[in-house]
């Protein structure tokens, strides 16, 4: 106890320097946006690259595992094929699907906090930019935060001030779907208008009124409902098809799209 | 209980000086002398580095919120009066305890003296410019920020510290 007492009063002035400075850069980072962003990109890429060297070494363990998955995602991949090209033979219109997808690894993935985010192993050198839309296998992941070279960081769909365009599959009424903070599958689906008739087990997919993600996609189905008679929306709680606690995959969606959209978005 | 009130004295009046007359002067559109850091390097050298510390800390926040400036201040100066007795023993070529209390007198030379000064200055303006473009690839904006105000500013400190060495004889 002594000698640990004695080597703090030894370098106390080394200590008082790195605590008076790790203030600083807080302060700086309080007070400037420039600031604050380099720190967090500093940050972004050291957690990643962290995250990175943990995710080789524990890979190869489960690789049965991971290629199971992937061979039943493929076969769904090819039956979607084969329908988009039939419809290609049928009309033309459908060359212009404006998605593509980029395939990513997830390196860390949380959703146990009340906003969560998740680091993603791809970065601007392959095409990655902020507000692209993340999805996996089955449903939505999140949307694109902040990215460094290699990596980027990405708002989980669990994250409490996120809300999501989408719709019910039968009848395309509208509604914006939103998390609690609850349980990671399940979410709250608000401003369906009680005009439109609901009932349990709906599915519910994404509206495409947003340019993150393409209009369709399967998100959760309805698992209980509750209309209020003094009001005039539902209050509906929504189960999640995917289960994000799981995921290594995702997809990064890119929008060819989105500039246009977002040009016209700011003209008005 | 004199000597403190006279740091007191030069600490507010360097950092007044230093907001409302020295960060207008944008010399070919961009030069301002960092005055300020005076007091760093006239005060004592009185074995209590922490308290050194804790004064280059204060100096340089106070500096930041009076100028609306980020915080690249507080760290410089934090910086150098952290490096400051590391300084002075490069310069002087003395020990830590060899060191006189007051370097900025007649019985310094001139030559060790102006090597402290310019350690201090330059060192400070580089931390200072770094952290205000925090980017490596303006690094030779950097060095050419550094260079020149630290010219200036050794330029307007000197006759001030020779004004201070009279004085304190």
């Amino acid at each position: 106890m002594q000698q640990i007492l004695n080597t703090l009063l030894r370098y106390k002035n080394f200590l008082i320097y790195i605590s008076l400075l790790l203030f600083s850069i807080f302060f700086l980072s309080k007070r400037s946006f420039f600031h604050r962003s380099f720190i967090n990109q500093l940050s972004l890429g050291l957690s990643g690259s962290i995250h990175l060297l943990k995710e080789r070494t524990i890979n190869y363990f489960d690789l049965i595992e991971k290629n199971k998955i992937l061979r039943t995602e493929n076969e769904k991949l090819k039956i979607y094929e084969l329908i988009y090209q039939n419809q290609l033979l049928e009309s033309s219109d459908t060359i212009n699907f404006p998605f593509k997808t980029i395939g990513t690894k997830i390196l860390k993935n949380s959703y146990t906090n009340a906003r969560n985010y998740l680091i993603l192993d791809k970065g601007f050198k392959d095409g990655i930019y902020s507000e692209m839309g993340v999805i996996s296998n089955d449903g939505l992941i999140g949307i694109i935060n902040e990215t460094t070279e290699n990596f980027s960081s990405a708002i989980s769909i669990l994250h409490k001030d996120i809300k999501l365009n989408v719709k019910f599959k039968k009848n395309l009424s509208f509604g914006s779907l939103l998390w609690g903070g609850e349980s990671p599958n399940k979410m709250k689906l608000v401003d369906i208008a009680t005009i439109n008739p609901v009932s349990i087990g709906d599915t519910i997919v994404t509206g495409g009124m947003s340019a993150y993600f393409p209009e369709g996609i399967p998100v959760g189905r309805v698992k209980s409902f509750i209309n209020k008679p003094s009001e005039n929306y539902y209050d509906i709680d929504i189960e999640l098809f995917s289960n994000l606690t799981q995921k290594k995959y995702a997809y990064i969606i890119e929008n060819k799209t989105r500039k246009e959209i977002k040009d016209l978005e700011n003209n008005e | 209980m004199n000597k403190t009130i006279k740091y007191i004295f030069q600490f507010s009046l360097l950092i007044l000086i230093q907001v409302f007359v020295l960060n207008n002067i944008n010399l070919f559109g961009y030069l301002n002398p960092y005055v300020y850091i005076l007091f760093l390097i006239s005060y004592q050298f009185n074995n209590n580095l922490s308290e050194t510390i804790f004064l280059g800390f204060l100096l340089g926040i106070s500096l930041d919120l009076i100028s609306q400036s980020a915080g690249a201040h507080t760290i410089a100066c934090l910086t150098i009066s952290f490096l400051r007795p590391y300084f002075a023993i490069l310069a002087l070529r003395l020990k830590l305890s060899e060191l006189p209390e007051n370097l900025i007198s007649k019985e310094t030379r001139l030559l060790n003296k102006i090597g402290f000064l310019f350690l201090m200055v330059f060192i400070h303006h580089f931390i200072l410019f770094f952290i205000i473009f925090l980017d490596p690839r303006s690094i030779f904006l950097i060095l050419k920020n550094t260079f020149f105000t630290t010219l200036f500013s050794i330029i307007v400190i000197w006759p001030i510290l020779t004004l201070l060495e009279t004085k304190n004889d």
